[in-house]
């Protein structure tokens, strides 16, 4: 069965090859190597005394091979263009980054209502049909209530307002 | 009888105004965080793990046991009024609840589901009054090797709640697995995979995994594709069953109830796939099939009950066993390690009031939601009505907050934020991240029960199919997964979940 996301065509060109599976398979094969190779400063052991290396290199070495699977099985689909288009919103994952890494980063310094108000702006101009006047007021507002309600009302250890 | 003693015992401890206040809360926040998209009940459960240290262990566990059955009630309500599922145990009822409140009738089906989710409530709460303390008692023969083989076999079952190939979902539970594994070794002190990095000396939280992976990465999706709210009903009226309706719907229940309250004690089981399995009995059983879909009662029925006896009786492994189904069961554990109490067999005879306190509070609770849930109609609709845009940056903030009280430090909200770009990425590859939180979550416990288990047979691997009990989960788990090879039962996976996505 055809559906929206098949590649539809057979031309093993470099577009239709990320399809889904072979993507998936690829990341799966990196980390999976990432975990093998970490592992090779543990000792492994043997079965009855299994070392620190044991379970994790196993795990991640028969995790490799259904990576390889994964990879091969996208490249057939390529081939007979039923692969699964990935379309990935890389302004979405820049927005909520921006958004939470400001708040990470100011949150000791300004304190919470500011980096509050801060993650809550650019978060909230992010989103399709945003409008200034609510943005900003749901930003104020949000951010102080919450202020309040977490430090004094849930007592998180956290500043309030910036230190000066 | 036992029981009964019991669960008065159990109503005396729940019954105070503090519990009772508690459990008000929870099964309040619950319903809201269920009507709310793009927040569910782990990501609630998570920020309020910090509130639960300063309540005495029972009541905490009341609060957080209502927001998760709460949120089962909540997200049938979004799902029957405006076709958008709160959650994912609710994605069925809204093939036929929509159907029929676009039809004027979803004053009935939200009864149905409100009323049908009391009776199974009830009744899961029933079971785990009489299921529990038997469990326990066979509990006692579980050994190491008996709990590595339960392990898997749940992790095999989480397959089949995940859409798409089964390879894919292996491998997410490996991943998981892996990732557990980062921090120290327990058995031998040497820190894996920390790269150094003074933070990830004890690897990462279980709410930090379950917020970036289910709550900031629905955020990114619904970022570019906010969720449309077209609300079918602005005023409902016709709160009632008429006798056809009740007929109809009666049977449905109990069905319901039976399936949910058996898949939800299975490790990996759970809500979701008992809404599933009962939606698809309900058709294959009715005389009229061709009824699913367009607004046939026994489909809100039947699931709504489902779900909602699973997320009473999958909270029996969790404290007999100490074994986690869901996420959610974990955090669940978390609440409790924090206090010491340690989940499993010893617990009914060492906290019996927090055990028992724990169990009536299920049947207040209930009760409370369905007193919640019809009169408050209105507002929840009202609710559903803030146009998402507004939604966002508030529950994205809450988020944050949430990241950061748990343990103070800015890396966890950091380290989300990266899971929550990876679960995104990961979900657009048609990968499923449940099995991975499974992984994650029994990754250790697995490695730590199969290292004693060896160690005692002294390498030898047979011992996991030698001992009668580990036999037995081990054929399980080879005819689980022959099952899910299976060409016919391929398909209906597909089927079941393609529909999920009207």
């Amino acid at each position: 069965m055809t559906g929206l996301n098949d590649t539809n065509s057979t031309e093993l060109s470099f577009r239709n090859l990320l399809n889904a599976d072979t993507i998936a398979g690829l990341i799966f094969f990196c980390i999976g190597g990432f975990f093998t190779t970490s592992s090779f400063t543990l000792r492994f052991g043997s079965p009855m005394d299994m070392g620190p290396a044991f379970f994790p290199r196993s795990i991640a070495i028969i995790m490799m091979l259904f990576a390889l699977a994964i990879i091969m099985r996208g490249i057939q689909q390529a081939r007979a263009g039923k692969g699964s288009r990935v379309r990935i919103e890389i302004l979405s994952i820049l927005q909520v980054s921006a958004a939470i890494i400001f708040f990470a980063l100011t949150l000791r310094w300004l304190g919470l209502i500011l980096s509050g108000m801060g993650l809550m702006m650019i978060a909230g101009f992010s989103v399709k049909g945003a409008r200034w006047h609510e943005v900003m007021f749901l930003a104020v507002t949000v951010a102080v209530t919450s202020g309040f309600l977490f430090i004094y009302g849930l007592g998180i250890q956290a500043p309030l307002l910036p230190r000066f | 009888m036992e029981i009964i003693n019991n669960l008065v015992y159990g109503l005396g401890v729940a019954v105070t105004p503090y519990n009772l206040g508690f459990g008000f809360i929870g099964v309040l926040l619950g319903t809201l965080v269920g009507v709310l998209p793009g927040i569910g009940p782990v990501a609630t459960i998570s920020m309020l793990l910090p509130v639960t240290y300063a309540l005495s262990p029972a009541t905490g566990l009341i609060m957080l046991a209502g927001i998760y059955y709460g949120a089962q009630y909540g997200g049938s309500t979004t799902a029957i009024l405006i076709n958008l599922p709160g959650e994912s145990s609710a994605v069925v009822t809204t093939l036929d609840g929509h159907k029929m409140a676009q039809q004027g009738k979803a004053g009935a089906a939200l009864v149905v589901a409100a009323l049908g989710s009391l009776f199974a409530g009830i009744v899961g709460t029933l079971m785990i009054a009489g299921f529990a303390p038997v469990l326990a008692g066979v509990a006692f023969l579980f050994g190491a090797p008996e709990y590595f083989s339960l392990m898997v076999l749940g992790l095999v079952g989480s397959i089949l709640l995940a859409r798409g190939s089964v390879m894919k979902a292996i491998v997410m539970i490996l991943m998981g697995i892996l990732f557990g594994s980062i921090g120290i070794d327990v058995n031998s002190g040497a820190a894996r995979f920390s790269m150094g990095s003074s933070s990830l000396i004890d690897g990462f939280g279980v709410a930090v995994v379950a917020m970036g992976l289910f709550g900031l990465s629905e955020l990114l999706r619904n970022l570019s594709s906010p969720p449309e709210h077209n609300v079918v009903a602005k005023r409902v009226t016709g709160l009632w069953l008429n006798k056809q309706q009740f007929s109809d719907a009666a049977p449905a229940v109990l069905r319901g109830t039976a399936i949910g309250s058996f898949l939800g004690l299975l490790p990996g089981g759970g809500a979701v796939l008992s809404s599933f399995a009962a939606y698809a009995v309900e058709k294959r059983l009715s005389r009229h099939p061709e009824r699913f879909g367009e607004g046939a009662i026994e489909g809100v029925a039947s699931p709504e009950a489902a779900n909602n006896a699973a997320a009473q009786t999958s909270f029996i492994p969790m404290l007999t066993l100490g074994i986690p189904a869901t996420a959610t069961m974990a955090l669940m554990i978390g609440a409790m390690t924090v206090h010491n109490i340690q989940p499993g067999p010893q617990i009914i005879s060492r906290q019996p009031e927090l055990f028992w306190g724990l169990i009536a509070s299920m049947l207040t609770g209930n009760i409370m939601l369905v007193i919640l849930n019809l009169p408050m109609i209105r507002l929840w609709v009202k609710l559903l009505q803030v146009p998402y845009r507004l939604l966002l940056p508030v529950i994205l903030l809450f988020c944050a907050i949430g990241l950061y009280s748990l343990e103070y430090t800015t890396f966890d909200i950091l380290a989300a934020l990266g899971f929550g770009v990876f679960g995104y990425v990961l979900t657009k590859c048609e990968c499923e991240p449940a099995p991975f939180v499974l992984g994650f979550i029994l990754g250790p416990m697995m490695e730590e029960n199969l290292r004693r288990a060896l160690t005692i047979s002294q390498g030898d691997f047979s011992v996991l199919f030698t001992r009668p009990i580990s036999m037995v989960l081990m054929i399980a788990t080879f005819i689980l997964l022959l099952i899910l090879m299976a060409p016919s039962i391929r398909r209906r996976r597909e089927d079941v979940f393609t529909e999920g996505e009207a």
